[in-house]
Order: C-alpha cells, then structure tokens, then sequence
C-alpha cells in the first residue's frame, strides 16, 4: 500500500469505471482511420485528376484520328471527284513517271531468271497499261515440252500474272515455239 | 522510470471522479465539489446532522430520518452549487466489513478470486449474509499476497443510493472514509505507523509495518461524554500491543484524523496525554484556501481526490 489509500475500492451499484484505456485506443484507431481516410483521398484525388489528365489526352487523340480520319475521307472523296480532264491530265503524268522510273534490268533479270537454259526468247512485245503495269505478249522456243512446262511454273512462281499460253507449235526443228502473254507488276 | 511507469499505470486504473463528493455520518454532512478540467476543490460544505439521522449499521437500513437528511443534502447541494449528476458518496465505517486476507496465489478470473474471498471471509464469518457486496485491492503485491478486502450488504447500499436518485443524484461510488483519511497526512510519514479515523459512534485504526498495511480494525464507540478519549485510548493501546506481539515492531507514531463535528481540539489534547506514543493529526494538505478545521472533517473526501 506504502501509505497510499485504496482508492478504487467502490461498492456502487453502478460504479464509475476508468476508461482511459478505450478512450485512448478509441482515439488511436480513430486517428489511424483519419490517416488511412486521408491517405485514401489524397490518392484517389490524385490518380483521379491523373485518370481525367489522361482521359483528356485520350479524347484529345481520339480527335486527332478523327480528323486525320476525317481528312483522310475528304482526300478520298475529292480524289474521286476530281474532274475526268484532270484526271486524265494525272494519269498522263503518272504513266510518265511510271514509264520513267520502270526498272528494265530488273525485268528482264526476272524473266532470265524464270527462262530455262535450253529456251531463249524469239520476240517480246511490251505495252504499258494504264494501272501502272506492263502487259507482255512473248515468243518462246523451247527445246522440250518439260522446258515449256519449267518456263510457266517459273513465270508463275516469279508473280507474273494473267500467264496465258496462247499459240504452240513445233517448227521444222522439232523445236516447242510458244506465243505466251502475260503482265508484269512492280512489287516495290 | 518506475514513478513514470507507477503515473500512468495509474492513470490508466485509477476511479475517476464525479463532480460532486458527499460523506455522510452520524454527525455531519460534508460535501465537496471538484473540478475535474481545472483539477482542483471549487467548493465545499460542512452542515450537522441532528443526532439519530443516520444509525450506522452493517445488516439494518442506515437512514433513520429521511426528511432531515435529504434537506440537509439539498442544503449541501446548492452550496456546492451542484443539482444533479454523478455523485460519489462515502458512508460511515460501521456500514462496512473490512478484511485484510493473505492469499499465497491469485486467480486469475475474477468470479474464481470472489469465489476465493468468500471462502476466506466465511472462516472469519460464518455467518455470511447473501445479499453482500465485495470490492478488494491488492495492497501486497508479492508473497504472500495480501488484500484488503471490503464488504457491504446490497440493501444497505441501495438504501443510500435509491435516496439520493430520489434526488436526481447518481452515486456511482460508494466507500468508506477511512481506508481514504490516510491519503491527506504527511507524504513523508514512517515506515510504522498507526493511522486512526475517529468519528462520533466508531473508531477505525489502520497499522502499518513497513509501509504496507498490516492490520486494520474498527470498533462501534460512543463517544458522548468525556470517556470518549479513555475508550479511544485503551482500543489504540490493545492495537499497539497487538503489533508489538505479532510483527514484533514498535510504531513510531499515531496520526488520527478527529471527525467530531465538536470537541475535536480537547479530544486530541487527552490523546496526547494518554497515549504512549506522539499523537499527530491528518489535516488535509491538499486544500490550503480551507482552515484547519474543516480539512480535518473533510480529509476523506479530499482523500479522494488526485
């Protein structure tokens, strides 16, 4: 006791409790709850003004395409409309440039290159169509049919188009001579 | 490090305290007003009771005069400035049984260490009523453990509180002035000491040894005629020799506290003369702005008070 009385001696009915000990753990949950409330709003609010920042680039890229898109349909629509005497005049120019810009060697590497060794040409007939590609009508003599066979599946592996054999005959050799027509598109 | 740890143990466990403090005895109604934000007395009132007011008893209903007393409580009231509210209320020492029982373990569930107190007290009282109260403190902490150990009967306790609801006051405690007159004497009082609470029908003696309480007794006197120092002396005596016999300890000194409403000066100058030991009276410290007197009769309630 060392003197001191026995202060909690109380024989109420109802008696006055200390509660110090919930007050105090009351006030340190809620002031843990305040920091976590405050913690909670300061990141909502911040990744909440990040999310509109960003909904805002979005929207303002979404416009973007739009108006490209938009420009892009418009560039369409006036290139469809555009007068037949200009469109002529564009087809002239692009035919020329077309023209000027066809690689010949890159031609005829290809089609040396699809020309068993046995054949060789006896006539080529180039001509210009107006989509930009060169529609062929060539003479071929080969020596056997398996080399008139080999020509087409190289011509046709090569991506030459509308390969259309269209005369065949053996001259007085005994040779295979083949009119063959076909067109020739740039890939590049 | 202790005192700091000693500080806020007990500011978590101490018993708070409501705004308004009452004692009731035989003699007198002391009232005392305490405010807990600034920390300190704001007022407090002393008024007499006629006698045969209040009868203290253990097993009977204490209040014989209900109108007498509840008018001498407004009375107390409205000079405390205080009309309803909690209320703490400390009644005579005879209302109470007082036990100090020495236990080599403690329970630790709390209905198993009552169940283990009644035990003890039925071996000192067979005759136990069932209708009691229990309220206990640990005073010695380590082996052997004592307690002290208070009971009351549920009527008796009723009967004050159902009185004072009757008054719009809640009296949330309820203890005895004895076990709280020690609080106010000197911080710096011996190891072995004797501390009495003399009031008009009883004397209480509590005996400590080495600053743990070791004995405490009450005993009914009636204290009307000039015997009343005789009696007091020879029951301060017997405790003393009772000491001397068992713990084989001289106590140094005797501090009692005089809860007459009258007379209180010429009972301490007999005790002083008859006593083998110094007589030192318990006078509040606590209340400066108070004269002597009064903070001798109001010692328990400022006893009460942080």
């Amino acid at each position: 006791m060392n003197g001191r009385p026995a202060m909690n001696l109380n024989l109420a009915t109802h008696p006055l409790r200390n509660r110090r000990a919930f007050t105090w753990l009351a006030g340190l949950l809620s002031a843990c709850l305040v920091v976590v409330l405050a913690l909670a709003v300061f990141y909502f609010v911040r990744y909440h003004s990040r999310r509109v920042e960003a909904g805002e680039k979005l929207a303002g890229l979404r416009e973007a395409i739009a108006t490209a898109e938009d420009e892009d349909r418009q560039f369409a629509e006036r290139i469809r409309t555009v007068p037949p005497k200009d469109k002529l005049a564009v087809d002239v120019l692009n035919g020329i440039i077309f023209k000027k810009s066809f690689s010949w060697v890159d031609f005829f590497s290809k089609l040396e290159e699809a020309l068993p060794a046995t054949s060789y040409l006896a006539s080529l007939a180039p001509n210009f169509r107006e989509d930009s590609s060169l529609e062929l009508k060539l003479k071929v003599v080969s020596q056997t049919l398996d080399d008139h066979i080999a020509l087409i599946t190289n011509l046709n592996a090569l991506k030459f188009s509308g390969i259309m054999v269209q005369n065949e005959d053996r001259n007085d050799r005994g040779q295979i001579v083949s009119e063959i027509s076909l067109t020739y598109e740039r890939l590049d | 490090m202790t005192r700091f740890a000693d500080r806020w143990k007990d500011y978590f466990t101490r018993q708070p305290l409501p705004p308004a403090l009452f004692q009731v005895s035989s003699g007198y109604l002391a009232g005392l007003a305490y405010s807990r934000k600034e920390g300190r007395i704001t007022r407090t009132v002393l008024l007499p009771l006629a006698k045969g007011t209040v009868e203290p008893s253990f097993d009977k209903g204490n209040i014989r005069q209900p109108g007498l007393l509840a008018e001498t409580i407004m009375e107390a009231a409205q000079g405390l400035k205080v009309s309803d509210g909690d209320v703490s209320l400390l009644i005579p020492d005879l209302s109470f049984r007082v036990f100090l029982l020495s236990l080599d373990s403690l329970p630790s569930g709390r209905s198993e260490l009552e169940s283990l107190i009644r035990w003890k007290i039925k071996k000192q009282m067979p005759l136990l009523p069932e209708d009691i109260r229990i309220s206990y403190e640990v005073v010695k902490p380590d082996k052997p453990r004592k307690l002290l150990v208070v009971l009351a009967r549920s009527g008796v306790i009723r009967e004050y509180e159902s009185f004072f609801g009757k008054l719009r006051m809640n009296v949330r405690i309820v203890s005895l002035p004895s076990l709280l007159v020690m609080r106010p004497g000197k911080a710096d009082r011996p190891a072995d000491i004797l501390v009495g609470n003399v009031e008009d029908d009883h004397l209480a003696l509590s005996v400590f040894t080495d600053s743990q309480l070791f004995l405490y007794r009450s005993k009914a006197l009636n204290l009307e005629g000039g015997e009343g120092s005789g009696r007091i002396a020879m029951e301060v005596e017997n405790t003393l020799r009772f000491v001397e016999d068992h713990e084989k300890k001289k106590i140094a000194v005797a501090q009692l506290r005089m809860g007459l409403w009258e007379g209180n000066d010429e009972l301490h100058r007999k005790l002083v003369e008859q006593l083998p030991l110094p007589v030192e009276r318990i006078v509040a410290e606590k209340a400066p702005q108070l004269n002597a007197r009064e903070r001798e009769l109001l010692a328990p309630l400022i006893g009460q008070v942080p």
